[in-house]
């Protein structure tokens, strides 16, 4: 299964990706609420994400900030941005999201996303 | 008083501004009535011994910066804070130069104020009411954003699954059809805010590019359709004058055009012909689609503020072409023949 690290605020939309992602094959490894939580996630799984599914707006520290550290972690990281704010797709993708999809999104869409991008 | 002095008198007094001359100091030597009406004293009451600059305008360092300048060239129309009498602050707009004695020494200073606070005032609360206004937009427009994303994708998932019950698949089909929509309003009210919220800045468009643009957003739009999208034109042909917002014009008129389109291949052609006026051009925008009945053709094209937020999309082409002193219209593709498509004509005007 395609494992990948959950970053949203938004609690019910949470809820939403952990109740349809087991059923599009997506193990959900662990979940954040902000871009700061997101990071102390991802330096504690010994088993890293195959890709990481980022908000952007979020308290703390927002999507933009938590994409930029975790590249400086780890710069094959894969991250597919998912936001309500379209404004910020290209300063997304030049601090080193792979993808930026505006939400919503199609969620066969969305699993088909995060599969060819995990394989590649 | 010599008639001449008197006359002079009379003009100073009568002026419509308020006049003022201070020493270098900053004492006043003459004021008219209006100048002292502004911070509610007498002109004798300003003119006596003990009375200063400091008692009407505010913020010391700034009146010294502004002295010192008004040494090196005169000031015209700067806006200044000010005090009254009962110590309320306001705003006034002063213009200043120096004074000079007969041997072109600088003595003092002297000028005219207008009590602008009024309006400045006014002007700071549209400011922070436009702001506010578009704060609360943009947050409504993102948590809602958010919520139909949360609700979608569930329903998507129902319908995606071969074995749920046919006999509940249409309720919940339409139930995404308006999901989908409230998705498109609020896009649309986020674009509309952006339109009604511009400057007047036109420039140059390639309108090959422009066309491009927005068909490529407006298949993103509706992914399960196909749009099959021709321009009948070369890619360095045509320029219109119009600014950044151009696409979204042309965007609303596809994405109409997917939307009424029930077949799965929307075709959609465009022509751009001369206008009988040489600095305008007609852009056809053709649809192979349902059509537009007659009764509809020139009310949905006349859309404006106030109206329902099913022609929102509209809207903006309006206010837009409206900006752009364009104009639209349309017609039958065929004529006589609704249901073969329409054509809607789009007129701007040709860019240097």
């Amino acid at each position: 299964m395609i494992k990948i690290l959950l970053v949203d605020d938004d609690r019910y939309l949470q809820e939403v990706y952990m109740t349809l992602f087991p059923l599009g094959g997506i193990d959900v490894i662990s979940q954040a609420y902000d871009g700061i939580q997101a990071v102390e996630n991802y330096n504690r799984l010994d088993e890293k994400p195959d890709v990481v599914l980022m908000d952007q707006r979020m308290p703390r520290l927002d999507g933009l900030g938590a994409t930029k550290k975790l590249m400086e972690i780890d710069p094959d990281i894969k991250v597919i941005f998912l936001s309500a704010d379209d404004t910020s797709k290209q300063t997304a993708l030049d601090v080193g999201a792979s993808i930026f999809l505006s939400k919503p999104v199609q969620i066969e869409f969305l699993f088909n996303t995060i599969k060819e991008l995990a394989s590649k | 008083m010599t008639p001449i002095d008197k006359d002079y008198l009379a003009l100073f007094n009568d002026f419509p501004d308020g006049l003022f001359r201070i020493d270098l100091a900053g004492k006043y030597i003459l004021v008219n009535e209006l100048y002292a009406e502004i911070f509610g004293y007498t002109p004798e009451e300003m003119l006596a011994k003990d009375f200063d600059i400091w008692k009407t305008w505010a913020i010391e360092d700034e009146i010294r910066l502004l002295l010192s300048e008004a040494k090196k060239r005169d000031i015209k129309g700067i806006v200044v804070r000010s005090k009254s009498r009962i110590d309320t602050m306001g705003y006034i707009e002063l213009s200043i130069g120096v004074s000079r004695d007969d041997n072109d020494v600088i003595t003092g200073y002297e000028g005219r104020a207008r009590d602008i606070t009024l309006r400045y005032e006014a002007m700071n609360s549209e400011v922070e009411a436009r702001r506010n206004a578009e704060f609360l937009v943009d947050l409504m427009a993102h948590d809602l954003t958010n919520i139909h994303h949360g609700m979608q994708m569930p329903l998507e998932f129902i319908l995606g699954d071969s074995d749920f019950p046919e006999k509940y698949r249409k309720p919940l089909e339409l139930s995404v059809a308006q999901l989908h929509y409230a998705t498109d309003l609020i896009k649309n009210v986020k674009r509309l805010q952006r339109v009604l919220g511009g400057g007047n800045n036109l420039s140059t468009k390639n309108l090959y590019k422009e066309l491009m643009d927005a068909a490529a957003t407006a298949q993103r739009a509706y992914p399960a359709k196909v749009l099959d999208f021709e321009l009948m034109f070369k890619s360095d042909e045509h320029w219109v004058l119009a600014d950044n917002l151009l696409v979204d014009l042309f965007f609303n008129l596809f994405h109409n055009a997917l939307k009424h389109d029930r077949e799965a291949t929307v075709r959609i052609k465009v022509e751009a012909k001369q206008n009988a006026d040489d600095n305008l051009i007609d852009i056809h925008i053709i649809d192979y689609g349902p059509g537009v009945p007659d009764v509809e053709k020139k009310r949905i094209l006349q859309r404006r503020m106030g109206a329902k937020g099913s022609g929102i999309g509209l809207t903006i082409v309006n206010y837009l072409l409206d900006k752009y002193d364009g104009s639209i219209r349309v017609v039958d593709r065929v004529p006589g023949e609704l249901q073969m498509g329409s054509d809607f004509i789009v007129t701007l005007r040709r860019g240097m």
